[in-house]
């Protein structure tokens, strides 16, 4: 048996019959003609349209992309801080210290603590804002004592804060180790095992805040302060923002 | 007005071109359901593949430019029908035909040669069981194979010869052709 035989015997076998097929295709294709002739119609009559809004979305697509890439850019480059400039920080710089300068006998105006708004540091806060600052330990060593503080700008803060502080009784200065430092070096010093530059200014730069402290728009920026052995642990800080100016007076022991 | 094999068609908009193309296409039917059938081994399938090839042919007949054409032209629209309907949805519902380990049992030689046959041309690809099926199914001749496959009489003689050793690897080509 040849090879087209088994063909037909194998497909004929299972073939249904055909009886009636093409007339019932035929109708079936006369009854829907009218129908597709309509879509037909239709289709050829927005191809050209349709063909036409495919070029323009893509065109739009295009275009999209490439201004919106320039406004994103454009955005992000509005929204992103800017680097502090040279002149807010001289600006504030150049604020004269308001501290008081106080002599012998007189009491030290010593600053009460301050509740925050929303809970916040519930053992309270020296200041009333928009910079506050919170108590710390000291370490004492052969040339004075060091606190670890804490600042606590609220939002009204955006820019720049400058602290700067003295001793009211004798003048000397406060300094600053650590991130924050700046401004004139008073000296060196060794702490926490490191060498460290004391510098006499502290800048917090709203901006560019430390990111894991951040609450509800207030912001916690820990740092080091010192006075020399001979101070009467009496402090005054000054605190400068482009805005406000806040003066606080503490009490502190001092390592003689 | 165009025509086509003796029959008007050009003007497809009109209830005579309708009937004229009924015509036409009347004898087409049968030999595109074997196609498809045999390419799909699903009889329903079958039929819904020949019902959307004729409404493909009626839209594109006025651009077959040799009437003596038509039948290898109808059965090309078909088997791109197939080659889709395998593609598409289909695939999964389409019956192949047979499970690949048969375990049904029967006195009947004739009826397991034919399932095995019908296994083999399943396992097929499209086109290499397209040229098998019109040459030795719907008897066609190979020039007519050619032009419905859309390849140089060549190449389609060649891949029905590639064909039948797949089918029937201790047969001689020759022998199995004839």
């Amino acid at each position: 048996m040849s090879l087209r035989t088994d063909f037909h015997a194998a497909f004929d076998e299972v073939a249904p019959s055909t009886f009636g097929m093409p007339e019932r295709v035929v109708r079936t294709v006369a009854a829907e003609l009218p129908d597709r002739r309509r879509k037909d119609r239709w289709f050829v009559r927005l191809r050209a349209p349709l063909s036409l809004v495919a070029v323009l979305l893509l065109f739009s697509i295009a275009v999209g992309a490439l201004v919106g890439g320039r406004v994103v850019r454009d955005w992000s480059a509005f929204t992103r801080p800017a680097p502090a400039g040279p002149s807010e920080l001289a600006q504030l710089e150049t604020r004269p210290l308001l501290l008081p300068a106080l002599k012998a006998g007189q009491d030290c105006p010593e600053t009460p603590l301050n509740a925050l708004p929303g809970g916040l540091f519930p053992s309270g806060l020296y200041g009333h804002g928009p910079v506050y600052v919170a108590g710390g330990s000291s370490v004492s060593d052969a040339w004075g004592t060091y606190w670890y503080l804490g600042a606590v700008t609220t939002a009204k803060v955006t820019g720049l804060v400058v602290v700067r502080g003295r001793d009211l009784y004798t003048g000397q200065p406060v300094v600053f180790v650590g991130k924050w430092a700046s401004g004139p070096v008073a000296g060196t010093d060794v702490v926490d095992g490191k060498s460290a530059e004391q510098h006499t200014e502290l800048v917090l730069d709203r901006r560019h805040p430390p990111l894991n402290t951040i609450q509800a728009g207030t912001v916690t920026w820990g740092f080091t302060a010192g006075l020399a052995i001979g101070s009467s642990g009496c402090i005054g800080w000054q605190i400068d923002t482009t805005g406000s100016t806040t003066e606080i007076i503490v009490t502190r022991s001092i390592s003689r | 007005m165009e025509q086509v094999a003796g029959i008007d068609v050009l003007d497809m908009s009109g209830a005579a071109s309708e009937h004229d193309f009924g015509d036409l296409l009347r004898p087409l039917i049968e030999p595109g359901f074997r196609l498809a059938f045999a390419m799909l081994h699903d009889p329903q399938a079958a039929e819904d593949v020949v019902q959307d090839a004729s409404f493909t042919a009626w839209r594109k007949l006025a651009r077959l430019d040799d009437p003596s054409r038509l039948r290898a032209w109808f059965l090309g629209v078909v088997a791109n029908k197939c080659r889709n309907a395998r593609r598409g949805r289909w695939r999964a519902a389409v019956n192949i035909g047979l499970p690949d380990e048969l375990t049904v049992v029967s006195n009947e030689e004739r009826s397991l040669q034919g399932a095995d046959l019908r296994r083999a041309v399943a396992r097929l690809n499209h086109d290499d069981r397209l040229v098998v099926v019109l040459y030795f199914y719907l008897d066609m001749p190979l020039d007519e194979v050619a032009a419905v496959v859309g390849t140089s009489v060549a190449a389609t003689r060649a891949r029905l010869y590639r064909s039948v050793r797949r089918l029937r690897p201790d047969v001689a080509v020759q022998e199995a052709l004839k």
